[in-house]
C-alpha cells in the first residue's frame, strides 16, 4: 500500500507542478484570448467562452498549488496515509454487509458504489455548471446581472429605474407575471391586479401562453383614487393588448429603448408610464 | 468585514441558542456515552443548526405578532444569549459527561469510516456553501415567493406591513409560511443591508444540520460506521447536494427535506428507544421541526396529517403485534399528544396570522377537496402515477439512486419493515406520495404542468425519510439489550 501511495502521490506532484506552473506562468489574458480563437463569432459565446477560461485558469491556480503540497507530503511521508486508507476500505466492507445474506450484501454493495458513482459525476457537472455560471454572475449583485428575465422585462426594470424615486408607489398593468420586476425595483412597491382567470396560469417564454389582464379602463370605480399610486405603467407584451398604434406612445420610453438598441429601434410591446404625482385631488 | 463578522457571530450564536434547546430536552440521550464523541457532538452540531434557524424565525414571527420590530437590535437579542449561557451549559454539560458522573461505560470511539464520512461531509458543506455563495437568487420561487417579503420584512419591520396585507401587492403566495423570508431578514439585519446573495447561506446550513443529525441521532440506535456510511449517501443524493434547485439555491424544498427530516428522525428516534425507559422527550423535538416544516412550506401541512397517521398506525401495529416497547396505549397516546403540543406552539400562532393575510393566487387544496372534485380528477393519476415512478425509478442519472435504496431495502428484509419505527418512514413516504397526486388531482393548473414540474422538488423533501427507512432495515442494533422488536 505504501508504495502504491508513493507512485500515486508521485503522479499527482509532478501533474500539479505542470499544470501550476503552466497556469500561473501564462496570464489569464492570454489563456483568454487563446479560448476567444476557439469560440464562435457570436458575441455572447465570445463572453462565455472568455469568463469559463478566467474561472478554470483561476480554479487550477488554487487548487494545483493545495495538491502539490498534499502530494509532497504524502510522498515523504505515506505511512499516516497508508493506514487509513487500508482500514477504511476494510471499514466499507464490513459496514456494507448486510443481515440478509450475501445477496443483499451484494446488492447493498452495488447500490453504494452505484451511489458514488453518480455523486462523483454530479459533483463534476456541479462544478463545471459554476463555470459556466462565473461570467454570467461574477461577484456581481442580482440588481446588476437581473438573472433568468426576458430581455423585455430587464429594459422596463432599467426605465423606471431611471424614471421614478426610490420610493414609489406603481400600479402595473400587465398581461406579465411580475414578480421579478417587483423584486428588482425594492423599494419602489409594485402592485398590480391580478385577472381571475391568469391567477393559476403558468407563464412560457416568449409569450407563447397569452393571459388575461386588465386595462385601465377595467378597473373599478374609485380604485385609483383607493390605491393612490404615483405611477401608473401600462406593460403589455400580448398584441391584443398592445395595438400597433400605441407602440410609440410614452415618448420617454421611446428615448430611452433609442439610446440602447439604436435611433431606428421601435418597441414591439407597449410600455406607457403615467405620473400621477400631481393629478389635482379631489 | 465588520458586517460579515456580524453576520458570522450571529450564525454561531443562532446554533448556540438551538445546541442549547437541544441539550436541555435530550441532554441525558445526546451524551449517554453509548456513541463516539463524534457522534454526540453530530448530534448536537446538527440538530441545533436546524433548531436554531427555526427557533429564531419563530421568535422573530411572535416578537413582531406582538407589534415589536424586526431590526437589528432584535437579531443580536435573538443570538446573544447563545454565547452567554449556552455555550457555558454546553461546555459544563459536555465536561461533567467527560469527567464521568454517574457514567462508567467506556465511550467508543469513532471509527475509522466515521471519520472518513466526516470529513467528506465537512468537505461537501464547505463546497456548497462556496457555490451558494457564487451566484445571487435567481430562480422562480426564491425570489418570488421568500426573497421579495424577506426584503419587505426587513424595510417595514414588521409581518404586518399594509403592503403586505393588500390584495393586489405584488407578491407571490400571500399565505405562504414566512419561515425562510424571516430568517434572510435576519441575515440582512445581522449585515446591515439587504444581500440575497449572503441570505444563500441559511440552506447550507441546514444541509449540514440535516446530514449530522441523521448520523448522530441514528448512531444511537445503529453500528455507528453504518450511521455514518448512509449518512454519507444522504449527503450525496444529487437533488439535495448537486442540483441547483437543491440546497445551492434559496428555494424551500431543501430546507424542507431539513425540517420534515429531522422530525421523522425523533420519531423514529422515540420508536426505537429502550423498552421500559421510553422518554417522550425525543417527541417535543420532533414535534418543534414538525412545526418548523409548516411554517417553511404548505407541504409540512400535508406531512404533519401524513405523520401523524403514520404514527398512530405505526403505534396501534405495536400494540397489535406486540413488537413494540410502547405496548401501553395511553402513556403512547400521551407522548403523541407531546407531539401534537409542540406542532401546535408554531401552527396556532401561524395559522392564526395567516387567516389575516390575502388570498390571491393562493389555490387553497383544502377548499377544492370534494368527491367531485376527486372523481374529476380521476384521470390526471393516468399521467402523475407513472411519472412519478419514472422519476423515481428510472431516471436515476438526474435523480440519484434513493428510492431504488428504499425498495432493495424493503424487499430484502420484509420482516423489519412492519417494525413500527420503520412503519412510520415506509407509511410516511407513501402517504406523502398520495398527498401529491391528491394534490395534481384538485389543482387548478394542468397536471403536467402542476406536477410535471415540481415533483423532483417534491421527492426531494421526503429523500431523508428514505434513506433513514433503509438504513433502520439494515442497520444492525448496537447491543443484545435493545428490544429486537422496534
Amino acid at each position: 500500500m505504501e508504495t502504491a501511495l508513493r507512485i500515486g502521490a508521485l503522479v499527482l506532484l509532478l501533474a500539479s507542478l505542470a499544470i501550476g506552473g503552466y497556469v500561473w506562468g501564462v496570464p489569464v489574458e492570454v489563456a483568454q484570448s487563446w479560448a476567444l480563437e476557439n469560440a464562435p463569432e457570436d458575441a455572447l459565446a465570445q463572453f462565455e467562452a472568455a469568463g469559463r477560461r478566467e474561472a478554470v485558469w483561476w480554479l487550477l491556480r488554487i487548487t494545483a498549488p493545495v495538491v502539490l503540497i498534499g502530494s509532497a507530503a504524502a510522498l515523504l511521508r505515506p505511512q499516516p496515509l497508508a493506514r487509513p486508507v487500508c482500514a477504511l476500505w476494510a471499514a466499507i466492507v464490513n459496514a456494507t454487509r448486510a443481515e440478509g445474506g450475501w445477496l443483499a450484501s451484494t446488492a447493498l454493495r452495488l447500490v453504494v458504489a452505484g451511489w458514488v458513482c453518480l455523486a462523483v459525476v454530479h459533483a463534476a457537472d456541479a462544478l463545471w455548471q459554476r463555470i459556466e455560471d462565473w461570467p454570467v454572475y461574477r461577484l456581481r449583485s442580482g440588481q446588476q446581472v437581473l438573472p433568468n428575465i426576458s430581455q423585455s422585462n430587464r429594459d422596463v426594470i432599467r426605465y423606471l429605474q431611471a424614471m421614478t424615486p426610490p420610493d414609489a408607489k406603481i400600479l402595473v398593468l400587465s398581461d406579465q407575471k411580475l414578480f421579478f420586476v417587483a423584486y428588482y425595483l425594492w423599494p419602489r412597491r409594485l402592485f398590480h391586479r391580478t385577472h381571475p382567470e391568469s391567477e393559476f396560469v403558468i407563464p412560457q417564454p416568449h409569450g407563447g401562453r397569452p393571459t388575461p389582464a386588465y386595462r385601465r379602463e377595467d378597473l373599478p370605480e374609485g380604485y385609483l383614487e383607493d390605491l393612490d399610486p404615483d405611477f401608473l405603467l401600462e406593460y403589455f407584451e400580448n398584441p391584443a393588448y398592445a395595438p400597433e398604434d400605441r407602440l410609440d406612445e410614452d415618448p420617454l420610453w421611446l428615448a430611452f429603448q433609442r439610446s440602447r438598441y439604436g435611433s431606428d429601434h421601435r418597441p414591439d410591446y407597449l410600455v406607457v408610464l403615467h405620473d400621477l404625482r400631481e393629478r389635482p385631488s379631489p | 468585514m465588520t458586517a460579515l463578522l456580524l453576520l458570522a457571530l450571529g450564525i454561531v450564536g443562532q446554533w448556540l441558542l438551538g445546541a442549547a434547546l437541544v441539550w436541555a430536552v435530550l441532554s441525558d440521550r445526546v451524551a449517554a456515552g453509548e456513541r463516539s464523541r463524534q457522534s454526540d457532538c453530530a448530534e448536537l452540531v446538527g440538530s441545533g443548526l436546524i433548531v436554531g434557524i427555526g427557533v429564531v424565525a419563530l421568535l422573530q414571527f411572535l416578537w413582531s405578532l406582538g407589534g415589536g420590530a424586526l431590526a437589528r437590535p432584535l437579531s443580536f437579542a435573538l443570538t446573544g444569549p447563545g454565547f452567554v449561557a449556552a455555550a457555558p451549559a454546553l461546555w459544563n454539560g459536555l465536561s461533567r459527561r467527560r469527567s464521568g458522573g454517574g457514567e462508567h461505560r467506556t465511550r467508543p470511539a469513532a471509527g475509522t469510516l466515521a471519520r472518513w464520512c466526516g470529513a467528506l461531509i465537512l468537505v461537501l458543506f464547505i463546497a456548497m456553501t462556496v457555490q451558494a455563495l457564487l451566484t445571487p437568487q435567481r430562480f422562480w420561487d426564491e425570489r418570488a415567493m421568500f426573497a421579495s417579503k424577506a426584503l419587505v420584512f426587513y424595510e417595514d419591520r414588521s409581518i404586518r406591513s399594509p403592503d403586505l396585507m393588500h390584495a393586489d401587492f405584488m407578491q407571490a403566495h400571500p399565505r405562504y409560511p414566512p419561515l425562510l423570508p424571516l430568517a434572510e431578514a435576519h441575515v440582512y439585519a445581522l449585515l446591515g443591508e439587504p444581500n440575497d446573495r449572503w441570505a444563500k447561506l441559511i440552506p447550507p446550513l441546514l444541509y449540514l444540520g440535516l446530514v449530522l443529525a441523521f448520523a448522530g441521532v441514528a448512531a444511537r440506535h445503529v453500528r455507528e460506521d453504518r450511521a455514518w456510511l448512509f449518512a454519507a449517501l444522504l449527503a450525496t443524493v444529487p437533488a439535495l447536494a448537486f442540483w441547483e434547485y437543491g440546497f445551492l439555491s434559496a428555494q424551500a424544498d431543501a430546507p424542507m427535506a431539513s425540517f420534515h427530516g429531522l422530525s421523522l428522525l425523533y420519531l423514529w428516534d422515540w420508536l426505537r428507544g429502550r423498552t421500559g425507559t421510553s422518554s417522550s422527550r425525543p417527541l417535543a423535538l420532533a414535534g418543534l421541526a414538525a412545526g418548523m416544516a409548516l411554517f417553511t412550506k404548505d407541504e409540512g401541512i400535508a406531512f404533519l396529517a401524513v405523520d401523524l397517521i403514520a404514527l398512530l398506525l405505526a403505534l396501534a401495529a405495536g400494540v397489535l403485534t406486540g413488537r413494540a416497547g410502547r405496548s401501553k396505549p395511553l402513556p403512547a397516546l400521551r407522548s403523541v399528544a407531546i407531539f401534537a403540543a409542540c406542532v401546535a406552539l408554531v401552527a396556532v400562532p401561524w395559522f392564526w396570522f395567516r387567516g389575516q393575510l390575502p388570498t390571491t393566487t393562493e389555490i387553497r387544496y383544502v377548499d377544492r377537496m370534494s368527491a367531485e372534485s376527486l372523481r374529476q380528477g380521476l384521470q390526471s393519476l393516468s399521467w402523475s402515477v407513472p411519472h412519478l415512478l419514472r422519476r423515481m425509478f428510472l431516471e436515476v442519472m438526474h435523480w440519484g439512486l434513493t428510492w431504488w435504496l428504499m425498495l432493495l431495502a424493503a424487499v430484502t428484509r420484509p420482516r423489519e419493515a412492519v417494525r413500527p419505527s420503520q412503519l412510520l418512514l415506509a407509511l410516511d413516504v407513501l402517504g406523502a406520495i398520495a398527498a401529491l397526486l391528491v394534490a395534481g388531482m384538485i389543482a387548478p393548473i394542468p397536471v403536467e404542468e402542476h406536477i410535471g414540474g415540481s415533483s423532483h422538488r417534491y421527492l426531494l423533501q421526503i429523500t431523508p425519510a428514505a434513506v433513514l427507512f433503509a438504513l433502520g432495515q439494515w442497520g444492525v442494533a448496537k447491543d443484545e439489550c435493545r428490544n429486537p422488536n422496534v
